[in-house]
């Protein structure tokens, strides 16, 4: 698995979101809602399968109920990821 | 299967399998992490009578029970423990977190006034803060049921608990069975009241065309609210003493390889899905996925509920031949909620897809320019004469290149020959159709449903349920679906109420959108909507899923007019009508219903209220452009 930096959930969420909106991840406001950028249902599981393969976590249904844009998305992703070298 | 006593219902086979061949796995659930976990019939019939006793104990004969759905063991053991208490499971979505989602499955609830609802240990604290302030139409509390799959018993917000003996009920065939809610894309939920003997009736239809037996593996990831997920992937296998897997859709959703490895695993023989899920596979499971795969086992790949397209079975049959897949497991069939399930199966012996004219289809007839009797799996095989405009290359370079005037094909999926119901095309009049023209399909028989639930149905059971043929025949159930016989063969062509018919010409949006989506690689597989422009009779308008090229800003204005001029150019050649507009709009944008139809209508509302994500439209590309004619060739 790889072992992403802390700031670069950010850039992963965004380059995943951007990829199923078709467009920029400069494109992608990371303060918008998921459902309000236009990603359906199908697309936001597809979403976090794709999250979960990058990251090896498990992503609940739910995550993005409770964390509905990119921003709050990475914040939880690095919440639940265990970072190596980053530990207390 | 014909000997059997007219009184049995499927309470009586599942618990004939329990005696019989009680050792047998009857679910086998593949959770998302984890071992899988197998219930066998002896189980599955003493957890669903320790159920039913405690339901008894509370709850009066007749009584509804939601059923929420999980993909566990848990989600059959309520089913089962419904028929055996006498109540009507009413299978159901979790609330879940979204106010649609609860709005939706409190409006279930109250349409069939449920005085218990059921539910998966799992999701039993969000349901039980969710349904305390339900009431019924009477005022009492909805009682919530956790299923205890630890202790095999069931634990109740309400109430002391009997003594688990088993209560022998014995529903009568002419019983409820269950209620099937259904989609409703326009108008609100209604619930088909399926009785015990239509999901007999229904059972020896299935089994027989199909040729099942009680050593087929079932493996679906449908779930179990759905009808074909319901009846075709969980009452089918338990009435047959036959094995249901379980996958979940989330599961499916977030990763469809989990779908083919859990067949793999389990050595699946019959699977199904809407078009849609083949699709998913083909386009999301990868390379280096392929080599655990083994689909050599898969005898039905069951397809339906929403249009088949020929080029979805290709693509399939082309990516998962190497794994074992063969074309020639492809079924699609025609059926829906009113008819129990399936009212049209696969027949191998006649062929799988035709090519029809597209301008006698314009005029309600079906002219078939050529069969194809199985898929090929390798490509430039297969036979397709007279200019198809399938292939995205071939459609993209005639575009507008003068359509109008060459005979051109259209291919379409033939879903097969009806059993267990009688089946007739007929015209507005009720007059059955001549073989070849196209009319309403109508059906009647043993599978076919009572009519919707309770007073509210009532009006709408008359209109579905209430048809009189010319012959006075009836009363017959209305589909509301186009179809034509080809020998002996239903083609679906389209809906009533979504057919367009514009410039004196009947045109299915179906294909003009499976045309739209083919002009461009950004289009390609992502669904569309093509519906008469608000306001302007005779026009159209299109709004299309699109994503641009990746890493083509700079150009990207271009590729967005090039399609939108594409588009508009197809759809003007093709249909003769004026085109008001086609509006590119980012993917998820285009409405669709829970089990993936298109929402045409609401699809119009939204663009009329300026409530979709716009990428380009052509409207705005006429702005830009020197020329303003939307039928002009790029």
């Amino acid at each position: 698995m790889t072992s992403p930096r802390p700031d670069s959930f950010d850039d992963l969420v965004l380059r995943h979101v951007a990829a199923a909106l078709g467009v920029e991840p400069g494109a992608v406001d990371p303060a918008a809602d998921l459902t309000g950028l236009g990603l359906g249902s199908v697309q936001v599981l597809a979403l976090l399968g794709d999250l979960e393969d990058a990251l090896g976590v498990d992503l609940d249904p739910e995550t993005v109920a409770d964390n509905p844009t990119p921003r709050a998305l990475a914040e939880h992703l690095r919440s639940v990821v265990d970072v190596p070298g980053t530990a207390a | 299967m014909g000997a059997r006593p007219d009184h049995l219902t499927l309470l009586d086979l599942v618990r004939g399998h329990a005696r019989d061949r009680g050792d047998h796995a009857a679910v086998v659930v593949v959770p998302e992490a984890g071992e899988r976990r197998t219930l066998t019939y002896a189980e599955l019939d003493a957890r669903a009578a320790a159920l039913a006793a405690d339901l008894v104990a509370r709850h009066e004969p007749g009584d509804r029970a939601l059923v929420l759905y999980s993909a566990t063991e848990s989600f059959v053991v309520a089913l089962v423990g419904c028929f055996a208490a006498g109540l009507v499971p009413v299978p159901s979505p979790l609330p879940g977190g979204q106010a649609y989602q609860r709005e939706r499955v409190r409006g279930m609830l109250a349409d069939c006034d449920a005085a218990a609802v059921l539910v998966d240990p799992t999701a039993a604290a969000e349901t039980q803060e969710w349904a305390r302030p339900l009431r019924r139409a009477d005022g009492r509390p909805v009682a919530v049921t956790v299923l205890d799959a630890a202790t095999a018993t069931a634990t109740s917000t309400t109430d002391a608990v009997a003594a688990p003996t088993r209560h022998d009920h014995r529903p009568a065939p002419q019983d409820a069975a269950f209620l099937q809610y259904t989609s409703g894309s326009t108008s609100r939920p209604k619930g088909v009241v399926v009785t015990h003997a239509n999901v007999l009736h229904h059972h020896d239809a299935f089994t027989t065309a199909l040729g099942l037996t009680p050593d087929d593996v079932f493996c679906s990831w449908l779930p179990g609210y759905h009808d074909f997920g319901l009846v075709g992937m969980l009452l089918v296998p338990l009435g047959l003493g036959a094995t249901a897997v379980m996958v979940s859709s989330t599961s499916f959703l977030k990763r469809p390889v989990r779908w083919l490895s859990a067949m793999t695993q389990t050595r699946a023989t019959v699977t199904a899905s809407p078009n849609f899920g083949y699709d998913q596979c083909t386009r999301r499971v990868r390379d280096d996925q392929l080599a655990d795969l083994d689909l050599s086992r898969l005898r039905w790949a069951l397809n339906g509920a929403e249009p088949v397209d020929a080029a979805v079975l290709e693509a399939f049959t082309r990516r998962f031949e190497p794994v074992g897949f063969r074309g020639s497991a492809h079924g699609p069939g025609y059926g829906l909620a009113e008819a129990t399930l399936t009212a049209t199966y696969p027949d191998r012996s006649r062929p799988l897809v035709v090519t029809v004219d597209d301008a006698a289809l314009r005029d309600g007839r079906l002219v078939v320019l050529d069969e194809e009797s199985g898929l090929s799996a390798v490509p430039g095989e297969q036979v397709v004469p007279v200019a198809p405009d399938a292939g995205p290359q071939d459609a993209a370079a005639d575009a507008g290149a003068g359509l109008g005037t060459a005979r051109t094909g259209t291919r379409l999926v033939c879903c097969g020959v009806p059993h267990g119901v009688e089946l007739r095309l007929v015209d507005e009049r009720g007059e059955t159709v001549p073989d070849g023209t196209v009319g309403e399909v109508w059906l009647r028989g043993g599978a076919v449903a009572s009519g919707y639930w309770g007073a509210s149905g009532a009006e709408a059971t008359a209109e579905t349920f209430g048809a009189t043929a010319a012959d006075g025949t009836g009363p017959w159930l209305r589909t509301g679906d186009l179809g034509a016989l080809h020998d002996g063969q239903l083609v679906v062509t389209g809906r009533i109420k979504e057919l367009l018919l514009v410039a004196g010409r009947n045109l299915y949006p179906y294909d003009l959108e499976r045309e739209l989506r083919a002009l461009h690689a950004g289009a390609e597989g992502r669904p569309g909507a093509v519906f008469e422009a608000e306001g302007l009779p005779g026009a159209l308008c299109a709004v299309q899923e699109f994503r641009p090229t990746p890493g083509a800003r700079e150009s990207g204005g271009d590729e967005l007019d090039d399609a939108v001029r594409r588009m508009a150019s197809h759809l003007a050649s093709v249909s003769g009508a004026a085109v008001h507009d086609v509006v590119l709009v980012r993917p998820g944008q285009v409405p669709r219903t829970t089990s993936g139809k298109i929402q045409r209508g609401r699809a119009r509302d939204l663009l009329g209220r300026g409530d979709l994500a716009e990428l380009h439209s052509l409207r705005a590309s006429r702005g830009r452009a020197r020329t303003d004619h939307a039928g002009t060739r790029p």
